[in-house]
């Protein structure tokens, strides 16, 4: 997997791996308690964080144009940009 | 003038009645094989020139040890007859003995065999799929059903990732070539973590471009991780092989590269409980830490130690004032005693009496023969002195 600009907001499996290592720090124990409510704050702002971006997602389809050399056998239009306008 | 029916009706004696007709046995290769819920067996039996309709019925088909396969080559025993409906003339097999590979098997076998000892096929080439894929690359025909399974498994369970399509034929003789033209298409894509490979079901011969070695090789070669799903649970392809994960149907290969964001919400919801149970152990552990160590603070506090020096101090102190005051107290009346004692032998406490003091020249007269007349003599009395002359 290709690592992604540090720029870019964070992927959903950055921010899901966050939550599932931060879990981890405050069930170990061994940390103050300014610590562990820090880290609780952090959990909860990424859970939510994954659920939004669970529901603001929709699902995007793009073709890729062949080359020039390349000719679709016996075309069957129905294509994919019709349906995405809808 | 004869009706169809008359003619076909004829047709069917006259083959009936050929002695050759009535129990042969034929060697070919089975194709469009279909067997139908009444449980016969319909196929075509072919070699290089000739293809004859074969019906098998479902007696018969349960004694085979095994359905035949797809251009596996066959001897077939029966009778040749005519199907009145459609003026057919058909092979009514009874027995069949299954040879094996056919010529399309020979081919599948020897590639795969080929490919094989190249280590194509090793598990340890096989890459792991991502957990949550962002870019998602399709190779399939852009008509169909398949893309719009796929589309809709994506859009059920992960609808997060951008999906790419590189459509191209999936069958004929310019198949293989258009689906690796768009294999490399779609790893132009930057970043692409998944790339799955799609057919919907079909006969042997209509999958049979996933068994041609470009495509096979250009699967292997693949830069990214590629989900080969082509035709149904039984299907196996070269091309299924090649690929780092074989799916029995493409809708399981959607499945395959994606996590269930059902599955994902249910985790998040529990993660959230872990959060918080979590946090409330690590309160609940301060507190009890808390006043473990105010209770040992309290033990090793000077402050008993204080109290109790001070009570020390307290009974020393009283100690030494009452010592203190009995030796002053017995001083005192020593010196009480030595006082009465001393005034007791003091001249001047007789003065006090009213005695009086008479010296003459500082000497005490003690007797009349001391002075004469006249002389002057000093007196001393309790209150004062005075002088005072002799008659």
């Amino acid at each position: 997997m290709a690592k992604k600009n540090p720029n870019s907001p964070p992927t959903f499996e950055q921010l899901f791996t966050e939550l599932e290592t931060t879990i981890q720090a405050l069930e170990a124990g061994n940390i103050s308690l300014d610590e562990a409510l820090a880290l609780y704050e952090r959990g909860m702002a990424l859970a939510k964080e994954c659920v939004e971006m669970l529901d603001r997602a929709e699902l995007r389809i793009q073709e890729l144009a062949p080359g020039p050399n390349e000719i679709e056998a016996d075309e069957e239009i129905e294509l994919l940009d019709e349906e995405e306008e809808e | 003038m004869i009706s169809v029916s008359q003619l076909t009706a004829h047709l069917r004696r006259v083959v009936e009645a050929d002695e050759l007709m009535a129990d042969v046995w034929v060697q070919g290769e089975i194709a469009n094989a279909n067997r139908y819920a009444s449980g016969h067996f319909y196929f075509s039996l072919k070699d290089a020139n000739a293809s004859l309709r074969g019906v098998m019925w479902k007696g018969q088909v349960a004694r085979l040890p095994r359905l035949p396969r797809e251009g596996e080559a066959v001897y077939a025993h029966g009778h040749v007859s005519v199907y009145d409906a459609r003026g057919e003339v058909q092979l009514y097999v009874d027995t069949m003995e299954l040879l094996g590979a056919g010529a399309l098997w020979q081919e599948f076998e020897q590639l795969k065999q080929k490919l094989a000892a190249e280590g194509l096929f090793d598990e340890a080439r096989k890459r792991a799929l991502p957990k949550f894929p962002q870019r998602i690359g399709i190779v399939t025909s852009r008509s169909g059903a398949v893309l719009q399974d796929i589309r809709h498994i994506l859009e059920r369970r992960y609808p997060l990732p951008e999906v790419f399509l590189a459509s191209t034929a999936v069958q004929g003789a310019d198949a293989p070539p258009q689906i690796v033209a768009a294999l490399q298409r779609v790893q132009q894509v930057p970043a692409l973590d998944v790339i799955i490979l799609a057919r919907g079901g079909g006969s042997i011969e209509d999958l049979w471009a996933f068994n041609d070695e470009r495509v096979a090789r250009a699967v292997a070669a693949a830069r990214v991780p590629v989900i080969c799903g082509v035709g149904h649970e039984t299907d196996f392809t070269i091309a299924d092989f090649c690929a780092d994960l074989r799916a029995p149907t493409p809708t399981a290969a959607a499945q395959f590269c994606t996590p269930d964001q059902n599955e994902l919400r249910a985790n998040l919801l529990l993660y959230q409980q872990r959060l918080r149970r979590a946090t409330r152990e690590q309160v609940r552990d301060a507190r009890r830490r808390l006043l473990q160590d105010l209770s040992a603070l309290r033990r090793a506090s000077p402050r008993a130690q204080i109290a109790q020096r001070r009570q020390q101090l307290d009974d020393l102190t009283r100690d030494a004032t009452r010592h203190l005051k009995l030796r002053l107290e017995k001083h005192r009346a020593a010196l009480a005693s030595a006082q009465r004692h001393l005034h007791a032998l003091n001249p001047l406490a007789t003065l006090e009496r009213g005695y009086a003091i008479v010296r003459r020249e500082n000497v005490v007269v003690t007797n009349p023969a001391q002075v004469q007349f006249n002389d002057r003599i000093h007196i001393r009395v309790r209150d004062g002195e005075f002088d005072a002359r002799v008659e």
